[in-house]
């Protein structure tokens, strides 16, 4: 399945889940893609959120998002967010990240809540509907339920994949990225994009690596530097060059359209991104990628 | 020595609040800066444990970002947030670190929104991991700058428990963790009266009056039965902070 493909199972008004976290492996591909084929109404659900539902916003595919934070990392506030949500433009269901994680989990775990501790007492529990207050039957303490989230689609980008879509992630961030793999199964449909494509046997050799088996995906494609501006640790780093220029043009949103036609809308495809961004750049992300 | 900064008077406090052997919970800036210190100085048996689920790291430059990958180099054990979030509601983590847009006199933080949910006048990116480490750590220390208009008598959106609506607040609430013990800011340094938990003036920066604390300060503060200086930063913490924590000066100002 090409990318196009994949993403043309995402109908308008679909509950979208977003992998990744911060400003690492968000899968940016698909949501470039996804702007290209101008999608509207999307909900999105994720637990900590950045460029990846600013960018969606700014494009204007978003009529509510589900999260804990959506910014810019370092740079700042997430200033299409910020204008679509002072607009009144943009339904904003709030959660810490405990309970933008426990969304899904409950989902992933076959129940309808999930209790925590995190929210109680605060205004989340007022701004956000999935959030109500549970007694435990056997001590009489406290808890917030958090209601189980079913996305329509989630959206992931990994490291490596087989033909069969059994999706391995690296060693070294594996924990890191884990959480993808309860997002995945909570929702019905699941498009992730990888790094590269492996042969069935290198899956089979490192089983340990598999966060999720092809039971619980509906496609893989490959799309090397699909996380791109984010990062894909233990494969490239970040891109604070393209994430700065993001982050000057969405101060006005005349800019803002200027940015999304030159790196979203003029590139027919995720190649074409990766020619517009260029080789020296994307080497350089490759170069600075471990530790020193 | 050259005088020091605001900043790191700043991170000497916080890095007092650090006991030896305690779990605290870092992100980034000014608590990271103040964390280190304390490792390198008073607590080398702390455990520093990142939001992105990265435990006793010791890297060789500065993080940017609290899932930042540099941060794996030489850390004890390489996880993810979910893991960190999970040691906050297991009850592990003795300390965390934070700050906000508003704090009222209940310490009390919101980094959601001025002005109204629905519609506000100013939308901030929201709670992160605020919400779970204000509601879950065992003691919680607030640090940022001293404005009136930070410091209000009732935040606009509460984002983060301090103590609710007063004593007794959290435990209604179900709330697990001490609640803020203490307030650092760039003027002062403040805890929470054991009665009324409301906020009190423990110590002003050298240079700064009570009266100047008070004046850019949008409630009434309780204070401490003395007033006190905040100690200055020793020439052992200084060259720490300045050699080994932060030698470019990014969180704790230029050398002057």
């Amino acid at each position: 399945m090409t990318l196009r493909e994949a993403v043309a199972l995402i109908k308008d008004g679909d509950s979208v889940a977003v992998g990744g976290h911060t400003l690492r492996r968000h899968p940016m591909a698909i949501i470039h893609e996804i702007i290209r084929q101008g999608r509207r109404n999307l909900k999105l659900l994720g637990w900590n959120s950045g460029i990846d539902m600013d960018m969606l916003i700014g494009a204007g595919c978003v009529a509510s998002v589900e999260t804990s934070y959506i910014g810019i990392s370092a740079f700042g506030l997430a200033l299409n967010f910020r204008r679509a949500a002072e607009g009144g433009r943009l339904k904003v269901i709030e959660h810490s990240e405990t309970t933008g994680i426990d969304m899904f989990r409950a989902t992933a775990m076959g129940m309808s809540f999930f209790p925590t501790k995190t929210p109680l007492g605060s205004d989340l529990m007022q701004a956000n509907e999935h959030l109500a207050e549970v007694t435990c039957p056997f001590t009489g303490e406290r808890y917030a339920a958090v209601k189980a989230a079913r996305p329509d689609v989630a959206i992931l980008h990994a490291h490596t994949a087989d033909q069969y879509g059994n999706v391995q992630l690296d060693l070294q961030r594996w924990h890191d990225n884990s959480v993808d793999a309860i997002l995945a199964k909570a929702a019905r449909t699941v498009l992730v994009t990888v790094e590269q494509i492996v042969s069935d046997e290198e899956v089979l050799r490192n089983a340990h690596l598999t966060v999720l088996p092809r039971k619980f995906v509906t496609a893989v494609i490959e799309a090397p530097y699909g996380a791109h501006p984010t990062a894909c640790d233990s494969r490239y780093d970040y891109d604070l060059e393209e994430v700065g220029k993001y982050y000057e043009a969405s101060k006005s949103g005349d800019a803002f359209k200027g940015y999304l036609e030159e790196r979203v809308l003029a590139p027919a495809d995720h190649w074409a991104y990766l020619d517009a961004v260029g080789l020296e750049r994307l080497m350089a992300l490759t170069r600075q990628r471990v530790v020193r | 020595m050259s005088e020091v900064t605001r900043q790191e008077i700043m991170a000497v406090a916080a890095a007092r609040e650090i006991q030896d052997g305690e779990a605290a919970f870092i992100g980034t800036g000014l608590p990271m800066v103040a964390a280190y210190l304390a490792k390198f100085t008073h607590a080398p048996s702390a455990v520093l444990v990142f939001e992105s689920g990265i435990v006793d790291a010791r890297p060789r430059e500065l993080a940017t970002g609290v899932g930042d990958f540099r941060l794996l180099h030489g850390c004890v054990k390489a996880t993810g947030l979910y893991y960190a979030l999970s040691l906050l509601q297991g009850g592990f983590i003795d300390i965390g670190f934070m700050g906000g847009a508003e704090v009222d006199e209940y310490g009390n933080l919101n980094s959601t929104a001025i002005g109204g949910y629905a519609r506000p006048t100013v939308r901030l990116p929201g709670s992160g991991g605020a919400n779970d480490i204000g509601s879950l750590a065992g003691r919680i220390v607030i640090m940022m700058p001293h404005e009136q208009r930070r410091l209000v008598p009732r935040v606009q959106y509460l984002t983060t428990p301090g103590f609710l609506d007063g004593p007794g607040g959290r435990e209604r609430a179900g709330l697990r963790g001490e609640g803020p013990t203490r307030v650092i800011t760039d003027l002062a340094v403040l805890d929470f009266e054991p009665r009324s938990k409301r906020m009190r003036l423990l110590t002003v920066h050298p240079g700064v009056t009570p009266e100047e604390v008070q004046a850019r300060t949008g409630f009434p503060l309780l204070l401490a039965e003395r007033v006190g200086e905040t100690p200055i930063p020793s020439a052992e913490q200084v060259a720490v902070l300045r050699g080994r924590v932060d030698p470019e000066g990014i969180y704790i100002g230029k050398k002057g």
